[in-house]
């Protein structure tokens, strides 16, 4: 096939797109106008109810209608304008390969015919390719994003709304979020100013139900009973109210706890990788533990620990670019390469060297299989790969007799002055010496390993 | 000049050819090594891309035996060294040893190292020093060794499986980037599935010798090599490669994850092994050119041992693997 008749076919192609695409745009319109009419009256009656406990301001009917309107008009322009969009070649072609689902089989092809490549395998790429087109044009060009069934969408609104409405959720997440508790602790300021009176009866119920001033924890359990919006916020006013009168407000002890928890957070991370830093081994912080201590011992365990993740960075810079590596496991650090004595008594010993009970074998690895050695042997190259015993193999007796003549010639000769020494004495010296070289040639001769 | 019908029909012939041997090759090796049939699939597309195999696995899980068995089952030079903290460089690539000719004269005659065959199985690679590790590294990337003034060419195809466990840290040496490198994959050996463990039962504790029968030889493979190198790379898939790698290195890479966690990303040797794995595998799905695809299938096993984390991925417990399949999904 030549790179004409490919594109033939590509433009076929392009133009089934085309009208594929009209159609999806036209059908993603209808889906997508009604799952916006949903959301927008899902809004609306957010807006009528939780809702307003955040906002200070209401939506008028005719501010929703435009913005329905605007949000509408939008997506049609955009949904228009992608359906009437022209399907260029290569979109074309990935189009293809994506409904053939065969290896980009056919964008492949069409880069081959196109810079002309003869090898056999670029040809049988491009016929494989030709094959693919040919099988993907036969097949529904279903549109890349199928549409999303309406009625789920939905019921799956419907049921959020419904779920978020009773759980009270919203009331819940706004007593544990700071900006929240606070956007609704001025709110309350506003109404206790307004309604003095109810807060002192909200106020003084739970103080009665508990007999003590209500902490934090009490505080999220009242504000989850609430439901109505203006109890809820004389309660949480009332809470404010009490705590500030205990010395510590609850959003102080929310502000420190959020920074320790930030702070243990960053040198945990270090600790649990087994590097030692201010407490290493220890158990994380709890946040009551944590309450307490940013009470009682103050900013003193901020710059301890501080200094314990700067400690613990500088570590980490050394072993960065090392191939020593900590142990995660047990928490402990590398083991030292160094082969000399170190460790101390107490602790077992890791065969690194050290004063240690335990201690592994000195023993090189080679001396189990054996080492191979190679024998000298004359007139052979290379002969005999034997174990090492067999390098302590005797002298041949010949080599031997030879060796020590030549030794004492050379002394005779060279090293001994002979011109002091008595001559009886020299004979005697001699003849011994010779008597002895006799003697042990005999004895290399009737040796066995002479054989 | 043959015409078109011809050039079809022999590619085909080819492509049909390598598939035959492949398919022989990987079921002569499961009848002696039981399962992981990913693990024997993977290992033999790294042996035909032309590559060495790093495999890496706890105790126990058959690294050797899956060497020796491929061994068997190719028929090539086999030779395997054991190493141990004590084995020297010149115990794998050779030496010179002073012998005394028949004339009385002396020579020096070089001793062949291990390391001059086929296929040679490096066992317990990370027990060896650094200083004798590094005694490969010429030998697998150049596929030649230099001793003194000499240079020895290792024949062809020339094959490298080393064996490492993970688990012990102590006597044990991790392997420099380097040397790494020099791997086209890194194939990690899992435990094997309920019914495998029943079928090694069977297979090793009866008293029978399980051995491979030869499939291929030498020159087949060689062969086989060849037809995987002509193997077609279209550009999409070679920017989608590049993209990739690219992706792995921090200083390139525009995602978070890794930036944070990556202090060495792959370098270009890891394009080739991906281009490489991806043309064998194209043969085997009986294609003559490279998808996206086969580049993602082989993205895993080609980049897993080239991108160094750094400690907070330590910390974190985020692996090399985790990184690829982050990067793939975004891609």
């Amino acid at each position: 096939m030549t790179l004409q008749e490919f594109c033939q076919h590509v433009l076929q192609a392009q133009q089934k797109l085309q009208r594929q695409r009209f159609k999806g745009a036209v059908r993603r319109i209808i889906h997508q106008t009604s799952l916006m009419i949903s959301g927008i009256c899902i809004a609306m009656l957010l807006n009528k109810g939780f809702l307003s406990l955040w906002m200070e301001f209401h939506l008028s009917r005719l501010a929703v209608r435009l913005i329905l309107l605007a949000v509408l008009l939008s997506a049609v322009a955009r949904l228009v304008l992608q359906g009437f969009a022209k399907v260029d070649c290569s979109t074309a072609i990935r189009e293809l390969d994506r409904i053939s689902n065969r290896h980009n089989l056919i964008s492949t092809a069409h880069e081959f015919l196109e810079a002309d490549k003869d090898s056999i395998f670029a040809q049988y790429a491009v016929s494989q390719g030709v094959e693919a087109l040919q099988d993907a044009l036969k097949r529904d060009m279903k549109p890349t994003h199928r549409p999303l069934n309406i009625s789920v969408v939905a019921a799956a609104c419907i049921a959020a709304m419904d779920v978020s409405l009773l759980s009270g959720h919203a009331v819940n997440a706004a007593s544990n979020d700071e900006p929240k508790v606070s956007t609704v602790s001025s709110a309350a300021k506003i109404s206790l100013k307004q309604q003095p009176k109810k807060i002192d009866t909200v106020s003084n119920d739970t103080t009665a139900e508990n007999g003590t001033l209500l902490s934090a924890r009490q505080h999220k359990t009242a504000q989850g009973q609430i439901i109505s919006s203006t109890a809820f916020a004389q309660a949480s006013a009332a809470a404010n109210q009490t705590q500030a009168s205990g010395g510590v407000t609850s959003d102080m002890i929310r502000q420190k706890s959020n920074t320790m928890k930030r702070r243990s957070a960053s040198t945990n991370l270090l600790r649990t990788a087994g590097f030692k830093g201010a407490g290493a081994g220890q158990t994380p912080p709890t946040e009551t533990s944590i309450k307490s201590n940013s009470l009682n011992i103050g900013d003193g365990l901020y710059e301890d620990q501080r200094q314990a993740a700067a400690k613990d960075k500088d570590t980490l810079k050394t072993f960065e670019n090392s191939s020593r590596r900590p142990f995660l496991s047990d928490r402990r650090s590398a083991p030292g390469r160094e082969l000399g004595r170190s460790g101390k008594k107490d602790k077992p010993g890791n065969g690194r060297g050290g004063l240690g009970a335990v201690k592994k074998s000195r023993s090189t690895a080679a001396l189990f299989p054996g080492r191979i050695l190679t024998v000298h042997v004359p007139s052979q190259p290379g002969k005999g790969k034997s174990k090492s015993f067999e390098a302590e193999a005797p002298l041949k007796p010949e080599k031997a007799g030879r060796t020590t003549e030549l030794s004492t010639a050379d002394s005779r000769e060279e090293r001994v002055r002979t011109d002091t020494i008595n001559p009886e004495f020299k004979k005697m010296t001699q003849q011994y010496f010779e008597e002895l070289n006799a003697y042990s040639n005999r004895m290399l001769k009737e040796s066995p390993s002479a054989d | 000049m043959p015409t078109q019908t011809e050039c079809l029909k022999k590619a085909q012939v080819q492509i049909d050819h390598f598939i035959q041997q492949f398919t022989a090759l990987k079921a002569q090796i499961q009848q002696c090594f039981v399962g992981q049939n990913e693990l024997v699939e993977d290992l033999l597309c790294v042996l035909f891309a032309g590559g060495h195999a790093l495999l890496e696995g706890v105790p126990g899980l058959g690294k050797t035996m899956l060497s020796k068995t491929l061994a068997q089952a190719t028929a090539m030079d086999y030779e395997r060294i054991q190493c141990t903290p004590d084995l020297m460089p010149s115990d794998i690539t050779g030496h010179k040893t002073l012998v005394e000719a028949e004339n009385g004269s002396h020579q020096l005659i070089f001793e062949e190292g291990p390391v001059i065959s086929h296929f040679i199985l490096v066992d317990e690679i990370n027990r060896a020093t650094p200083k004798t590790q590094s005694a490969l590294l010429e030998a697998m990337q150049e596929g030649q060794v230099t001793i003194g003034r000499e240079t020895i060419q290792l024949p062809h195809p020339n094959f490298f499986v080393a064996t490492q466990n993970p688990v012990e840290h102590e006597g044990t040496y991790p392997l420099p980037e380097a040397q790494l490198d020099r791997f086209l994959a890194k194939l990690k050996v899992r435990y094997p599935e309920t019914d495998d463990y029943r079928q090694i039962i069977e297979l090793t504790t009866t008293g029978g010798v399980v051995a491979a029968e030869p499939v291929l030889t030498a020159e087949t493979v060689l062969q086989m090599q060849q037809t995987v190198a002509a193997v077609e790379t279209p550009e999409l898939a070679i920017d989608y490669v590049v993209r990739l790698v690219r992706a792995t290195q921090p200083q390139c890479s525009d995602m978070a994850i890794v930036r944070e966690h990556v202090t060495l990303g792959a370098s270009p040797r890891a394009v080739q092994s991906m281009v490489m794995l991806g043309k064998v595998k194209a043969l085997l799905d009986g294609r003559s050119s490279v998808s996206v695809k086969d580049l993602k299938g082989s993205a895993a096993i080609a980049l897993r041992h080239r991108i160094a984390m750094g400690f907070s991925a330590m910390a974190d417990q985020i692996d090399a693997d985790q990184i690829i399949n982050e990067i793939l999904n975004r891609l």
